[in-house]
């Protein structure tokens, strides 16, 4: 922590601190509680319901697809990358008209990024679209 | 001027054109947001908080409380048609209203849902505009160390009450207080928990919290039970409407919803899980029809449904009252306040009195112009439901992400968006309650400002936390409250030791 000189009777430490000794503490419990074997289950699970194992390939897609817009947005723009995301989503979820899907990922970022530049006046990056968009 | 004429003064200003359109886009907005699966009211709240920057703050916090009194009536429509709830406060609902979509009563409990909602969120929003100045009255004496005791009592409360487990509440506060310390300390300057990145000093953005929370970690933990969900949406075949029968069998459960409802919303029990199913309970008990419930008796709709309103205005009174926020709905609508530079409280009725007014005459209002939307034109709101949900799911994580961005232009909350939405699904998938965590993040800077304030006049002297009625009564019952559970499961298993020997 960087405090600066002269700081007053009260320091930011104490109340970090606190916290710091709250957050141990509870971190040591729960991994007592876990350890006895009680490791949690998502709410809305009854005790003894059969566990369904993580659908891997769904979530690495989805993962895949926020990725992919944070990666994209300054590279390329914001309807590059919102397109991106609303397709790859879209597929993770099982659409599979690929060619219906793009269009239609296309339209929602064209009209989110109209909407939000020139309806609310809420900066994107125009990206790669720069020159058409006037920006 | 007593609270009657500044009510009506309030409906002055709520009904001002202005106002009154983006009251009304606030309750279409409201159950908008409501109806789609996958986005609760925090979430809408905290999307549209970058889009308001540049309007009133009057309007602006009018559009805010209609989007939270509506997504509260759309949240009602999904359960019943939808198998699943859209948020906490709905899943009672979803249990026996789905029965009754299922055997064709879908009209019956959509209606006793709306109606209730009215007559519940009616009632509670008249105890809301007379207690919350009577309390806020009795707030201003109350000293630095009182409110530091108030804050810790609710971080407690909504804590230990949610979730599996005391530890995994406790948990997601720790996280969330944690986060909230990032940054630089606002009264000395020290820089805490950056790690070197200067794009951490300003903090972590509470928004993107919530978003990355909400709308990705949820978009992440529906991927990983994507195999095993159905979706199925009813029919309704009927009109929205109730028989005479069905009158007479909801209005009792409406009013002992909202008993039950808002004064749990106004200490802190952390939303509205604990109401509804207390009053579920409650009429299950009382019903001459026991066997109904469990395949679709309209108590079972009536009386949740109610006390989920009502709930949702009485978390209203601490957070106008005192600025303290009792669910992560309420918690949202706090920082909506904050983004306009206005800090709810006792001070607030004095210093923003058009405001507040104006917010809860605007309840009403919108109450009103809610039971419109809901019963003649629930069939409009329906069709949002045949949204695909591929194509639903790619929407809103790309609004989230959006919403992440576009507060400060800057990708790294994009990045810190990622980390939180992972952790969100980690917090899901393992039974940990997400809304500790945000009322953690949102309170703990407020809670450090009432510490350093009491030590302050005290000149560094820690007793000072422990002066007073208040905080002794404060800290003696947030113990109380830690280890009654303890102590009873001590004794429980002492008992059953006793039995079997």
């Amino acid at each position: 922590m960087l405090v600066p000189d002269g700081t007053s009777v009260i320091s930011p430490k104490s109340f970090s601190y606190a916290i710091g000794a709250f957050l141990s503490i509870t971190s040591v419990l729960l991994l007592a509680d876990v350890l006895r074997g009680n490791s949690g289950l998502p709410e809305g699970t009854d005790a003894g319901e059969p566990f369904q194992k993580a659908d891997l390939k769904t979530m690495a897609q989805v993962v895949g697809a926020i990725c992919a817009n944070v990666i994209l947005l300054d590279l390329l723009g914001f309807i590059v990358a919102a397109t991106t995301s609303f397709w790859g989503v879209a597929y993770a979820f099982g659409a599979r008209k690929y060619f219906k899907d793009l269009v239609v990922a296309i339209i929602f970022s064209v009209i989110v990024y109209f909407g939000f530049t020139q309806g609310l006046n809420i900066n994107l990056p125009a990206g790669i679209f720069a020159d058409l968009t006037g920006k | 001027m007593s609270s009657f004429n500044l009510l009506i003064e309030g409906f002055a200003t709520a009904l001002t054109l202005t106002n009154l359109m983006y009251g009304l886009l606030g309750t279409f907005l409201g159950t908008l947001v409501g109806v789609l699966p996958g986005i609760g009211p925090a979430l809408a709240i905290a999307l549209l908080l970058p889009v308001t920057a540049s309007i009133d703050p009057t309007a602006a916090i009018i559009m805010f409380a209609s989007i939270y009194y509506g997504a509260m009536y759309g949240g009602s429509t999904t359960s019943i048609l939808l198998n699943t709830p859209g948020e906490s406060g709905s899943v009672i609902t979803a249990l026996e209203g789905n029965k009754m979509a299922r055997s064709g009563r879908a009209g019956a409990a959509l209606a006793t849902a709306a109606i209730g909602s009215f007559v519940a969120g009616t009632i509670a929003t008249l105890l809301l505009a007379f207690g919350a100045p009577a309390l806020a009255n009795l707030a201003l004496t109350i000293k630095p160390a009182g409110y530091l005791a108030l804050m810790i009592l609710a971080f407690t409360t909504v804590g230990t009450l949610l979730g599996s487990s005391i530890i995994r509440g406790l948990i997601s506060l720790a996280v969330g207080l944690t986060l909230g310390l990032v940054g630089a300390d606002l009264q000395s300057g020290a820089i805490r928990l950056t790690f070197g990145n200067p794009n951490a000093i300003d903090g972590i953005e509470t928004v993107t919290v919530i978003v990355a929370i909400f709308a990705l970690g949820e978009a992440i933990y529906f991927a990983s039970r994507f195999k095993h969900e159905n979706w199925s949406v009813l029919q309704i075949k009927d009109r929205a409407w109730m028989s005479k029968t069905d009158w007479k069998r909801s209005w009792r459960p409406w009013l002992r919803g909202t008993a039950i409802g808002f004064p749990l919303g106004v200490i802190p029990a952390g939303g509205s899980e604990v109401p509804t199913f207390l009053s579920y309970g409650v009429e299950k008990k009382l019903s001459k029809r026991k066997e109904e419930f469990g395949k679709g008796a309209i108590e079972g709709v009536a009386g949740p449904e109610a006390a989920n309103n009502a709930n949702a205005a009485g978390a209203l009174v601490p957070l106008l009252a005192l600025g303290l926020p009792t669910s992560a709905t309420a918690a949202v609508v706090l920082v909506a306040f904050q983004s306009f530079q206005i800090q709810p409280g006792p001070m607030l009725f004095e210093t923003n009195p058009a405001i507040v007014w104006g917010l809860i005459a605007s309840l009403f209002i919108g109450n009103t112009l809610l039971l419109v939307m809901n019963l003649p034109f629930i069939r409009v709101w329906i069709l949002l439901l045949k949204i695909p949900r591929p194509y639903l799911y790619g929407g809103i994580v790309t609004l989230a992400l959006l919403g992440a961005y576009a507060l400060n232009s800057s990708t790294f909350d994009l990045q810190i968006a990622l980390a939180v939405a992972v952790l969100g699904y980690l917090f899901r998938r393992f039974g940990v309650p997400l809304t500790p965590l945000i009322i953690g993040l949102i309170m703990g800077p407020l809670a450090e400002v009432q510490f350093k304030r009491s030590l302050q006049i005290s000149n560094g002297d820690y007793g000072i936390l422990l002066e007073g009625f208040m905080p002794k009564a404060l800290y003696s019952l947030m113990f109380l409250m830690l280890l009654l559970p303890v102590i009873y499961k001590a004794v429980n298993k002492r008992k059953q030791k006793e039995l079997a020997s």
